[in-house]
């Protein structure tokens, strides 16, 4: 009787992990791709922001372009881990890349022209939804948000 | 889906084995007739490189730097 309990215990256990065991990497998957994507954009909305004038170009290209670049980097990396089923690796990744993005949010947005600083911290702050999310995915706690007091723009 | 005991024992140890576990569940899909779930799953991992890959070289474009290649990310450390 024991035995078969035990046996039926596996069984369930077995199924579970069935059943969440690739749907836990899809979801992770599908995170990782919208974040992809999703940076892909931000990129382009803060060129744009820089080129009507919400900072200097000199700005963009000393901080703004090298993080993005770090940015793409580490998601090739997370998406790397991902592939080879090394969570802890992509958690790692993850955390650098929100790191980079409250680097962002803290210190480059503020200095941004009234006028744009709201559409760039939307586009920034998508960024770091995901990333929550997919720390969220990978079964990682989400750390409490910090969000540096904007002034927030009613010009849109 | 019902699956056998010794279906579920495989399947568990590939989801707890490491490294390219993913390729191992996308071959998995691929042999029990999921064809569409696997291609899914690839097509996601592909996409989100590209998308990486994009990124970057837009930026180091931007810093007159050449473009770099998959090859050249192969390292996975931060």
């Amino acid at each position: 009787m024991r035995r078969r309990l035990s046996a039926a215990l596996v069984a369930l256990m077995l199924i579970a992990t069935w059943g969440c065991g690739p749907k836990v990497i899809k979801t992770a998957a599908t995170l990782n791709d919208q974040f992809a994507k999703a940076l892909v954009t931000t990129q382009s909305v803060v060129k744009q922001a820089y080129t009507n004038g919400a900072g200097s170009m000199e700005d963009y290209l000393t901080v703004w372009s090298p993080m993005f670049e770090k940015l793409g980097r580490i998601g090739y990396s997370m998406t790397t881990a991902l592939e080879a089923g090394n969570n802890a690796s992509a958690i790692v990744q993850v955390v650098a890349a929100l790191a980079v993005v409250d680097t962002l949010i803290a210190v480059e947005i503020p200095k941004l022209s009234a006028n744009q600083r709201t559409i760039v911290l939307v586009a920034v702050n998508m960024l770091k939804g995901v990333l929550l999310t997919v720390a969220g995915a990978l079964g990682e706690p989400l750390p409490e948000p910090v969000y540096p007091a904007l002034e927030v723009s009613h010009a849109y | 889906m019902p699956i056998s005991e010794q279906q579920g024992a495989w399947l568990g140890a590939l989801i707890t084995a490491a490294p390219g576990i993913v390729m191992q569940i996308i071959e998995y899909l691929r042999s029990r007739g999921h064809d569409a779930a696997a291609d899914d799953l690839s097509i996601k991992f592909a996409s989100a490189k590209a998308s990486y890959l994009t990124v970057i070289n837009i930026s180091r474009e931007e810093r007159g730097l050449p473009p770099l290649t998959p090859a050249d990310l192969a390292d996975p450390t931060p």
